[in-house]
């Protein structure tokens, strides 16, 4: 069996393969998540080929989400995705993904196309899909956990988390910070977990304009929403609906399924009234730095 | 508006509790802006929503909340009226089809 191991939020996930890997199969961004064994928590997708994808008796399934180029089913304990063309009578095609309901045990069908992608190499997501998020956003769903539009930095062991849209300020904050020897997570996707009653911070592989990417976890000490400003200012949000709202607009939502978005604002409510956030006030001198480092320092 | 009529929520909305506040978050993609597409509900509107989940009719919606408020009934009627339709528009409630 062809495997590698990727481990990110304090998991990992198994990749299996019908073919080969060789050193250039997934892009050079991954190469910091690559691990050599299983956590407790391992999340395995099996990628499997063929000139033709499997035939699946749908008309029993329940239909959860029709939006080409995805649709996904529900049949027995079983989870169906299905890429689907844009036009009716909307044909499958390129993958088809049979899971169990955790997603915690993916088999993933490619055809012909896929499969000439996979040979090629430098691929940019595990799964093949056009995003690993489409996993990662619905998998973490069912494990206290979701990923954020963010910026996520590690400061003396403490994990900050920097929330805000394209355009907030996210790479320019991450500069700031690595320049004044933070770590950077990543610069544009992080996810936050609760594990053990703790609230965590861990990078993933979907960087913006900073390459830096982390596969570390630190506790997540605060939550920082980003406002360009002429000063630099911390403000306290302790309006728990403002920061339950804040999360939520910048939340990465996957494929939404009605379950996927009862538990994910389970995950919100929780903890927009158990982390520390802030309103952060900020210009480009780089002096909110020593704002952020007086924190560490509390 | 019939005053018999029930409604129910909509299984494209989710309510959540936070605190006091109840927000009813739209489950559909494509939103424009996510945070102009919630709704937040104050006090009153609180218990209407919950009345709403008991399946009362808007008669009874009416007569629970005069009955809470001890307010004039034509002030609580045209309230509720005003915020059933709002609910209805934004696709949050839909006529309940026994």
């Amino acid at each position: 069996m062809n495997k590698k191991y990727f481990h990110v939020a304090g998991m990992t996930i198994e990749v299996r393969s019908d073919l080969p890997f060789n050193k250039n199969t997934f892009a050079s961004k991954f190469d910091a998540f690559e691990t050599s064994g299983p956590l407790e928590e391992n999340i395995v997708l099996h990628h499997h080929f063929s000139s033709s994808l499997p035939l699946l008796e749908l008309e029993c399934s329940d239909k959860l989400y029709f939006r080409p180029p995805w649709a996904i089913y529900q049949q027995d304990e079983q989870w169906i995705y299905q890429r689907i063309k844009p036009k009716p009578p909307h044909k499958n095609y390129y993958q088809t993904i049979v899971t169990n309901k955790e997603h915690s045990h993916l088999d993933i069908y490619n055809d012909d196309t896929i499969k000439q992608k996979f040979l090629d190499g430098n691929l940019t997501s595990l799964t093949m899909f056009p995003t690993d998020q489409i996993l990662t956003g619905r998998l973490l769903a069912y494990k206290k956990g979701c990923i954020m539009h963010s910026l996520g930095i590690i400061l003396d062991g403490r994990g900050y988390l920097f929330v805000g849209h394209s355009d907030a300020g996210k790479s320019t904050m991450a500069g700031m910070m690595k320049k004044n020897g933070a770590q950077v997570l990543c610069d544009d996707r992080n996810i936050i977990r609760k594990k053990n009653d703790i609230y965590t911070l861990s990078g993933t592989w979907s960087h913006g304009d900073v390459t830096d990417v982390s596969s570390k976890t630190a506790p997540l000490v605060g939550i920082f929403f980003l406002n360009q400003s002429a000063e630099n200012r911390l403000e306290p949000v302790q309006d728990e609906t403002t920061v339950f709202e804040s999360l939520l607009a910048c939340m990465i939502r996957p494929l939404e399924t009605r379950d996927w978005w009862e538990k994910s604002l389970d995950f919100l409510t929780l903890a927009a009234g158990e982390i520390s956030c802030w309103n952060l006030k900020f210009n480009k001198d780089g002096k909110v730095f020593n704002l952020i480092e007086g924190m560490s320092h509390e | 508006m019939n005053k018999n009529s029930v409604y129910t929520p909509s299984d494209k909305v989710v309510p959540r509790r936070i605190k006091n506040k109840l927000i009813i978050v739209p489950i559909e993609d494509g939103v424009a802006d996510f945070n102009d597409a919630m709704f937040s509900f104050n006090e009153t509107g609180t218990k209407v929503w919950e009345c709403i989940e008991q399946k009362k009719s808007l008669e009874e919606i009416i007569s629970t909340l005069s009955n809470e408020y001890n307010a004039d009934t034509d002030r609580i009627e045209q309230s509720v009226l005003k915020l059933i339709t709002t609910l209805i528009e934004k696709r949050i409630i839909e006529e309940w089809k026994n």
